[in-house]
């Protein structure tokens, strides 16, 4: 029963798209690009769904005459460039989207909260080091009031992409300082919103976190008093970059390609056959 | 060599999608298929082969449909062959002509539903 409603859809598609490229001929001005581009969308729709067939069939049971050799013989069918090129190029593409799907659906603990977790005994960040980066200098000669309370930092979230988003509750409208420790130390800073959150996007491919584990401390800053709060209790979490990363990476890169390469192929093929 | 046991069907279509779609759904009925993709090929094949039925396009290089039927139905060996039209001709006057030339059904592309065309070929081949 599926098989004669997918058998019936090959039929009624190769019929519309012949239909299409009657319209297309006898068309002139605007219209022509619109009938091609659904021509286009046809005939990849007509590539995706008629792959079975040059999969599933066994093709040495059609007898086919050759004229001239003038006899029968069992051969398989031609695989016209048109075709073939369907087949690859959706081939391609299905197995790129395939693995997209799988690594989505199998793999989501890559991504997502990541465990923070802190050392009591371990020192605590030098805020006044001097790897600090020069340009914040003024954070680094603030006063501290005890006084002032200190955001928290609560979540760390590991983002597709190779990005970190720092997020934590901290006072209203007030500036939150987060430093990053790697080989130096990343400074960062944002407004706390008026609801009291924060969020701070670390971007992997502008200051990269290697393999190992990352001290993050947090505290508050008022530029205009050249004051800072105490730090919030040092936390660490654990950089690890795993053949998935990568994969998921270059794979990304495939997924958006495909999309351009199936219409470049959609072209082609119109072309080919009109 | 064709094996003489089963019935043959002879389609001609020059879609090679359809034609892939065609054996796939006579394939079940366990026939014989022979295909050919334009009216030249498959008039010489019905004429050495002699298949029990034939399933035929109109709108094909080389030789198109009508002039098959017509070289079909003059031929006194072959014009006992039935033949079913699958086009995607759809206007009154094709299907007339069609018919006039000895076409047993005619069936438009855009409304078929290819079991009822499988039903009615396997019926045929019964007779």
């Amino acid at each position: 029963m599926i098989k004669d409603k997918w058998l019936n859809w090959v039929l009624l598609l190769t019929n519309r798209i012949y239909n299409r490229k009657q319209l297309v001929i006898g068309q002139a001005g605007l219209g022509v690009i619109y009938n091609i581009l659904v021509l286009v969308v046809q005939e990849i729709f007509l590539g995706i769904i008629s792959l079975p067939l040059y999969l599933g069939l066994k093709p040495s049971g059609v007898t086919v005459f050759f004229s001239e050799k003038g006899t029968y013989k069992k051969v398989s069918f031609d695989y016209s460039l048109r075709r073939v090129l369907t087949l690859t190029g959706v081939g391609i593409v299905a197995l790129i989207w395939v693995m997209k799907l799988i690594l989505i659906v199998t793999l989501p603990a890559v991504y997502g909260p990541m465990q923070l977790y802190s050392i009591s005994n371990f020192n605590p960040a030098d805020i006044l080091s001097k790897d600090l980066v020069a340009s914040e200098i003024g954070i680094q000669s603030a006063r501290v009031i005890g006084t002032m309370p200190h955001p928290e930092f609560t979540t760390l979230i590991k983002v597709k992409g190779g990005s970190y988003d720092f997020l934590g509750k901290g006072q209203p409208n007030s500036t939150v300082v987060l430093l990053l420790s790697d080989q130096q130390t990343a400074v960062y800073s944002t407004e706390v919103d008026k609801n009291g959150n924060w969020r701070i996007s670390h971007q992997q491919s502008a200051f990269h976190l290697r393999e190992g584990n990352h001290a993050v401390i947090v505290f508050g800053y008022d530029k205009k008093l050249g004051v800072r709060s105490e730090a919030a209790p040092e936390q660490f979490f654990k950089v690890t970059t795993s053949w998935i990363d990568s994969f998921s990476k270059n794979l990304d890169v495939l997924a958006n390609w495909s999309a351009i390469i199936m219409l470049l192929i959609g072209v082609f093929l119109t072309f080919l056959t009109i | 060599m064709v094996k003489e046991s089963k019935k043959t069907i002879l389609i001609v279509e020059d879609d090679e999608i359809l034609m892939r779609a065609l054996y796939l759904l006579f394939h079940k009925g366990e026939y014989t298929i022979a295909s050919a993709n334009d009216g030249e090929t498959a008039l010489n094949m019905t004429e050495r082969l002699k298949p029990d039925i034939v399933l035929l396009d109109l709108l094909m290089p080389k030789m198109n449909g009508f002039d098959y039927l017509r070289s079909v139905k003059a031929n006194s060996k072959l014009k006992d062959i039935p033949v079913i039209v699958l086009s995607n001709l759809g206007d009154k006057d094709d299907i007339e002509k069609a018919k006039s030339l000895g076409a047993e059904d005619y069936f438009i592309k855009s409304n078929t539903d290819l079991s009822v065309l499988f039903d009615k070929v396997k019926k045929r081949l019964e007779l």
